[in-house]
């Protein structure tokens, strides 16, 4: 889907992005993620011409960015940015309605797109199509700025620290909404991001960038359990438990966990799918010892107590020691 | 209440004129400001987009802001001459730095979160400017607009000094006259059209969206028009045109009373008394009202026209002096009279030309005729507590009076004097004087007796030619009247003079006012 070569960015006698490459997959979310200055949003927007490149390739299905026309470039990719970038003076229809007009769809197409766009991001759209942005949520701000970059459904959506402006709380619904919608939509994703957990939750493959060049890139398990060095480990020095609980899921468990008990009635149901941080935070919403778990297709596989996984993420440990 | 009702009355009895002078100068306004938004506006937005030039503009935009407004309107005479077109030039000069400021600063301004999303989104250029800055800057260049137009309301009525017309002509025919009724019937409707351009902006300001299109037509229509209409007139040859101050337009011993007089036939627009001489010189009027002792007769080559049926009443300089100052300080009258029969037209008009042209100083003038004249004058002034004030009008001649009259008496007496020079106008000397700001000033013979003393017009008609029963008349009513003394007068006559070019009235062979009354029949 997008293919980077040799890609450089030199301003002045400063270089600030160092010949990096990376390719990524249809529908993946692949996330750049680094401290400020490493060059991960200058590499995201070179993607899309913003910021000329010094050098390198970038091609998007196939076909090398530098030989098409900017503009034309930039209205087949979804633009999303840290302070939501929506126009002020327009209201949330007109906000969303900018690419479509720009690619001339028709006027039906438009306020079909927009309506369907508003019940993804669970927005009414009676209620909200003629407000102006001030008016509402910041989370509901971002929501808007995801709906107008997707409308017209570019088949890749860029990302600049897109969530980063919002409280933790509403972060983390904006999100999962996020996430299940570009995956129900098929989008390719480029996100950045400085946020660990951020890159960990949504990021399909990350690539830890630092002073312009890549220090890793991989799964997110990969990057917690098998750092490529010393720098790699540093980023995440601090957050060690927090992230690997995050990046394992309890199906990673399995070999380790004993067998399954019967199912409970009126005790929590989780997905052999959820990140061990996901099936923590629901235990201690609800005070209980005893866990439903069930496959990714709804079948339920038994249950377990909470000693039960706590026992295996330690000898899964072990064994990576 | 009394005053606010003849006020009422008079501006009533003279709304045609005053409508007439309003639409001159909203028309004088609009043009300027509307050719000033297309261009502030244009250069604004490049200097958005070429930064590096946004402090050198801005900057000659200031400069340009800082220039006195009579002096801009002097500097466009050589240029462009007189009239509508030079005063649309200064006026769009003057409303053009605030317009591209604020353009500048309000395109700036824009969120850079905005133009990244909307570059992100793919908008060109163009729809960029369109859609999002030109918007989002609106606000701040409408108060840049609305500003560069109520300043310009206001620098509107000085361009009745270069003959363009406007509410100026109200108020500064009134400040020569000492008219307040005519000074408010020009200030009243320039304030309320500043109050009414304003709203007006406002409302297309919040209707932008709406009306933008028929806003650009207007727009583009009325400077489409307007600009040829302007050229237009421009291209027509000119009329034989005289060129008058205010005061000479409206006084009964000028120029209405000369026309009559002589039967002269030719068109008049009244312009600053300073910068008449400027548009005679440069060809842009053919005749103007002088003063015969001008130094700029000498220094502009200008013929000073006979004034063959006696018309102009004289104007002998003479020093009208408090006399309670008098009774205080017996030995001030015999010092002051050691000037009487003193100074005639030719020697004036030098010691002005010296000044004006020679850019030598009063003081240095005033001493060098008062030595060549064998007068002992002392070489420095005393430092000190002043015994008297003298006043002056502010214009070159009394100047140098005000300072031959404080020479003289500290050279010959023990008084200390102080100058107040360069009071604006006869109304406000007289009115010092009689309050005793000051004891004395240089006045005029015929000034005295027309605006001072306004006297019936059986006497005036039978007196005014002669001069001893002139200041014999003045300087009893003076005494009379206000307990002034009239002091004993210069040689100088400083009457009205017609003048024209030299080389023109040669030409035309025209040395007399007949004979440029013949002129103009004949022609």
């Amino acid at each position: 889907m997008l293919e980077v070569e040799n890609l450089r960015k030199s301003f002045g006698d400063k270089l600030v992005v160092d010949s990096i490459d990376f390719s990524v997959q249809a529908g993946e979310i692949f996330v750049l993620l680094g401290k400020s200055g490493c060059g991960k949003t200058t590499t995201l927007k070179m993607i899309n011409r913003l910021i000329p490149s010094s050098g390198g390739t970038i091609r998007i299905q196939g076909e090398v960015v530098d030989s098409l026309d900017p503009v034309k470039l930039r209205r087949k990719i979804g633009y999303v940015i840290q302070e939501n970038g929506l126009f002020p003076h327009y209201t949330i229809a007109q906000n969303i309605a900018i690419v479509p007009k720009l690619l001339d769809f028709s006027k039906e197409e438009i306020e079909h797109g927009t309506q369907e766009m508003l019940q993804m991001m669970e927005l009414d759209p009676i209620a909200y199509l003629d407000k102006y942005p001030r008016q509402l949520s910041g989370g509901q701000q971002q929501r808007i700025a995801i709906a107008r970059a997707l409308v017209a459904r570019p088949p890749l959506l860029l990302m600049d620290e897109p969530f980063s402006a919002l409280d933790p709380l509403t972060r983390h619904n904006v999100r999962i909404k996020f996430r299940q919608l570009v995956r129900d939509l098929g989008t390719t994703v480029v996100m950045v991001t400085h946020d660990l957990s951020e890159a960990l939750e949504l990021g399909d493959r990350i690539c830890l960038m630092d002073q312009g060049r890549i220090a890793q890139l991989g799964t997110p398990r990969e990057l917690i359990f098998d750092p490529a060095s010393e720098a790699v480990k540093t980023f995440f020095s601090g957050q060690t438990l927090e992230s690997e609980l995050k990046v394992l899921k309890l199906e990673d468990l399995k070999e380790h966990l004993p067998p399954w008990e019967k199912a409970q009635a009126g005790s929590i149901t989780v997905s052999i799918q959820d990140s061990l941080a996901q099936i923590l935070e629901d235990i201690e919403a609800r005070f209980q010892r005893t866990i439903n778990v069930m496959d990714h297709s709804g079948q339920m596989l038994g249950s377990l107590v909470f000693g039960d996984i706590f026992g295996a993420y330690q000898q899964l440990k072990n064994l990576q020691a | 209440m009394q005053e606010g009702n003849s006020l009422w009355a008079f501006m009533l009895e003279n709304r045609g004129d005053i409508l007439t002078k309003t639409t001159e100068h909203l028309w004088l306004t609009g043009i300027s400001v509307l050719l000033a938004i297309v261009v502030g506006v244009l250069i604004g937005l490049i200097l958005t987009r070429r930064q590096s030039l946004a402090s050198p503009v801005i900057g000659i935009a200031n400069m340009i802001q800082t220039i006195p407004s009579i002096a801009l309107l002097g500097f466009m005479i050589p240029l462009v001459g007189i009239g509508a077109i030079p005063a649309i030039i200064a006026l769009f000069l003057y409303a053009l730095l605030p317009i591209i400021r604020n353009t500048y600063t309000g395109i700036l301004d824009v969120d850079p979160a905005t133009k990244e999303a909307g570059r992100g989104l793919g908008m060109t250029d163009w729809q960029l400017l369109s859609k999002v800055e030109l918007p989002l800057a609106l606000p701040v260049i409408f108060a840049g607009i609305r500003t560069a137009t109520v300043i310009n309301v206001g620098v509107a009525t000085l361009c009745s000094l270069i003959a363009a017309g406007g509410l100026g002509e109200f108020i500064f025919t009134g400040i020569a006259l000492n008219n307040q009724q005519l000074i408010l019937t020009g200030a009243i409707p320039a304030a309320f059209l500043a109050i009414f351009l304003d709203l007006f902006l406002g409302l297309v300001q919040n209707n932008i969206t709406k009306w933008w299109k028929g806003i650009l037509w207007a727009l583009g229509l009325v400077l489409v028009l307007g600009i040829g209409w302007q050229v237009f007139q421009s291209m027509q040859a000119r009329t034989f045109l005289a060129g008058l101050d205010r005061e000479f337009f409206e006084r009964r011993d000028g120029w209405p009373g000369l026309v009559e007089t002589y039967d002269l036939q030719m068109d008049a627009v009244q312009m600053d008394a300073g910068l008449m001489y400027l548009a005679l010189k440069n060809d842009k009027v053919d005749v103007i009202g002088g003063y015969a002792t001008d130094g700029r007769i000498a220094a502009y080559n200008l013929r000073v026209l006979e004034d063959d049926q006696r018309f102009f009443p004289p104007y002998f300089v003479a020093p009208l002096v408090r006399k309670e100052t008098l009774q205080e300080y017996p030995q001030l009258g015999a010092a002051i009279d050691l000037l009487a029969g003193k100074v005639n037209d030719e020697e004036m008009r030098r010691l002005n030309y010296l000044v004006d042209q020679e850019k030598q100083t009063p003081e240095q003038v005033a001493r060098d005729y008062l030595e060549s004249i064998g007068l002992e004058i002392l070489r420095a002034r005393e430092e000190g507590k002043a015994d008297i004030v003298i006043g002056g009008k502010n214009f070159t001649e009394q100047f140098i009076l005000a300072e031959m009259y404080a020479q003289v008496i500290e050279s010959y007496t023990d008084l200390k004097v102080q100058a107040k020079t360069g009071l604006g106008g006869t109304s406000i000397c007289f009115d010092a004087l009689q309050n005793g700001d000051i004891d004395l000033y240089p006045e005029y013979t015929g000034t005295a007796f027309l605006v001072l003393l306004s006297p019936p017009e059986d006497l005036v008609n039978s007196i005014i030619k002669d001069r001893q029963a002139v200041y014999r008349y003045v300087q009893e009513q003076v005494g009379e009247q206000f307990g002034l003394q009239l002091m004993g007068s210069l040689e100088a006559n400083n009457a009205y003079a017609i003048m024209m070019r030299e080389e023109v009235a040669a030409q035309l062979g025209i040395r007399t006012i007949t004979d440029l009354a013949t002129y103009l029949r004949e022609r």
